[in-house]
């Protein structure tokens, strides 16, 4: 038996054990077949809807007269308007699934400390959002493009931008996600809660007709994302945007890092 | 080495666990015994750094257990139905469990080995039976081969070898210098193993002491009579002092009064007895002694008599 006891040097750095804790937590993200059905199902339908919905409407449209020409990578970054459903709901599910189990209680064992526990799943959910985000624009523009024919011409930097805003986009909003797990520790709350602050709100606050309160609509993340997305101007441009989103998970996973902190497992 | 200081847990206005104060030295087994209830498994959570105690502390080592880096190395632990995600496999459990700690990962291969679920480390947690669960937390607990052990009732749901297994576990690395915490509201299931032992009820400290001195000091006076008259006698014994436990059918079992004062007390009240003796008494007798007066759940008679 060892009776070796690791020590609490400074020598083992925070680093050693965030990088330690984020490969446990990804060995448990993918072990979960929910998981990875989730984001299986979400590259799938946003590569799908570009192809068969925006960009053949669009090519319908702009036979019809109509100008509709976008170019293809951001038709299908609007598809993630649906698609990133998927990917909130692992996010939240990632968190949830060891409140619901009991296996947070393992997971706290293993990984004491708060901060690097928490730190494990932001990295790990950031990963995995940025590289979908990324992953689903460069492989869906191709479909798209091809339905959407010459209205979905685009250049060089649409592309570029397109993916890199998804990739950014999706990953932040793990992270919000993530807080908003550690909030309600219950997946029905959690999903019901990022569904909410994606679709919910905008749609809702669209109705209340007060200046204020339509300025606040620019400001929800999916508005955000979609500024930083089309390097649009107005209202705000893409950096402004940037900062937004990640005003966003600062908020979310900070007061989900308070919450993960204070109270009992 | 376990230290706990005055620890305190509090859930809204109930006090679950009140100013517990106790070492859990290396090199023996020691029990954590108390009804259910009585703040066990709230006071290993607090140990384990799961809940914050509300006032005092506990430490492992002399350190708090949140302020471990890779604590599967000094502390192996196994609390109830927390083992797993019922999606992973087992081997997808120990893996990540093991990667978050530096643990090389074929340790999982070995653990999955010293509790015999390798023939289903590919299937999935959800389908396992109560015991199996428990196999599979053991083998958690002894992924990073810990000097300290903390198990929370862990043979519910174990069939009587696997009991008799896990004994041996917890005696064999006592043996080798480790410290064995484990609970049990059953006595039965911890005297044959522990060293020493700590009762609680309802929070607090109702004794702690090696568990040899315990059966000498709280064993010696009890009396059990069989009579057909049993709730006339235990009327009787019962102003005279004596308490008394129902034991079944015209079953008492007596404390605090000598055999022949019991004798002469049913000879004056006319009342016939079929037996009277001194059990020579099991440790679950003390248990319910001590234990008695603190039971928050426990059904009463009419006419004083006290079920167990």
């Amino acid at each position: 038996m060892s009776t070796l006891m690791i020590n609490e040097s400074k020598s083992v750095n925070f680093a050693g054990s965030l990088l330690a804790a984020a490969r446990a937590e990804t060995t448990k993200f993918f072990g979960l077949r929910t998981l990875v059905g989730l984001y299986a199902s979400g590259l799938l339908v946003t590569i799908a809807l570009g192809w068969l919905l925006l960009g053949a409407s669009a090519k319908a449209s702009g036979d019809n007269g109509f100008d509709t020409a976008m170019p293809a990578p951001l038709l299908v970054f609007a598809t993630l308007q649906f698609g990133q459903l998927f990917f909130a709901a692992a996010a939240a599910l990632h968190i949830t699934n060891e409140y619901s189990s009991g296996s947070i209680c393992t997971t706290l064992q293993s990984v004491p400390r708060r901060g690097t526990t928490l730190g494990a799943k932001a990295v790990l959910l950031a990963v995995l959002g940025f590289l979908a985000g990324v992953g689903l624009i460069l492989v869906g523009t191709i479909p798209t493009a091809l339905s959407a024919e010459q209205y979905g011409e685009f250049g060089f930097s649409d592309l570029i931008s397109a993916s890199l805003g998804a990739g950014i986009y999706l990953g932040l909003l793990s992270l919000m996600v993530l807080g908003l797990g550690l909030l309600c520790r219950n997946s029905a709350g959690a999903i019901v809660s990022a569904i909410a602050l994606v679709v919910g709100l905008p749609q809702i606050l669209q109705i209340i007709p007060i200046h204020w309160v339509q300025t606040l609509i620019q400001y929800l993340p999916t508005n955000a994302a979609t500024l930083m997305a089309t390097g649009a101007s107005e209202p705000y441009g893409p950096e402004v945007a940037l900062l937004v989103l990640i005003a966003w998970s600062v908020a979310l996973l900070g007061a989900g890092w308070i919450s993960l902190r204070l109270r009992d497992a | 080495m376990i230290t706990l200081e005055a620890l305190t847990k509090d859930f809204g206005s109930t006090r679950a666990v009140n100013e517990l104060s106790v070492d859990i030295t290396a090199g023996k087994v020691t029990g954590f015994l108390g009804p259910n209830g009585a703040g066990k498994s709230t006071t290993m959570r607090m140990i384990l750094g799961l809940d914050s105690p509300t006032a005092g502390k506990s430490l492992v080592n002399g350190v708090p257990y949140a302020k471990l880096r890779y604590p599967l190395h000094t502390v192996g632990a196994h609390i109830s139905g927390t083992a797993g995600h019922p999606g992973h496999t087992p081997r997808t459990f120990l893996k990540a469990l093991a990667q978050s700690n530096r643990i090389p990962v074929r340790r999982a291969e070995q653990a999955l080995a010293e509790v015999g679920l390798q023939s289903v480390a590919t299937k999935r947690i959800g389908g396992f039976s109560l015991g199996m669960r428990q196999r599979l937390g053991i083998a958690a607990a002894l992924l990073g081969d810990p000097q300290i052990l903390i198990l929370d009732e862990p043979m519910n749901g174990l069939d009587a070898e696997a009991i008799l297994w896990i004994r041996q576990l917890m005696r064999t690395r006592a043996d080798a210098g480790g410290t064995i915490f484990v609970s049990s509201h059953l006595m039965s299931e911890v005297q044959q193993v522990a060293d020493h032992l700590i009762l609680i009820g309802r929070g607090e400290l109702i004794t702690e002491a090696p568990t040899q001195e315990l059966i000498q000091e709280f064993t010696q006076q009890l009396i059990t009579v069989r009579t057909p008259r049993a709730s006339a006698l235990a009327g009787l014994l019962l102003q005279q002092g004596a308490k008394v436990n129902n034991a079944g059918e015209g079953h008492l079992e007596v404390i605090g009064m000598p055999l022949e004062r019991i004798g002469a007390l049913a000879f004056a009240g006319g009342i016939e007895l079929h037996e009277l003796s001194i059990i020579h008494g099991s440790l679950e007798n003390a248990y319910k002694q001590l234990t008695h007066d603190t039971v928050d759940y426990s059904a009463e008679l009419t006419g004083g008599v006290k079920t167990k």
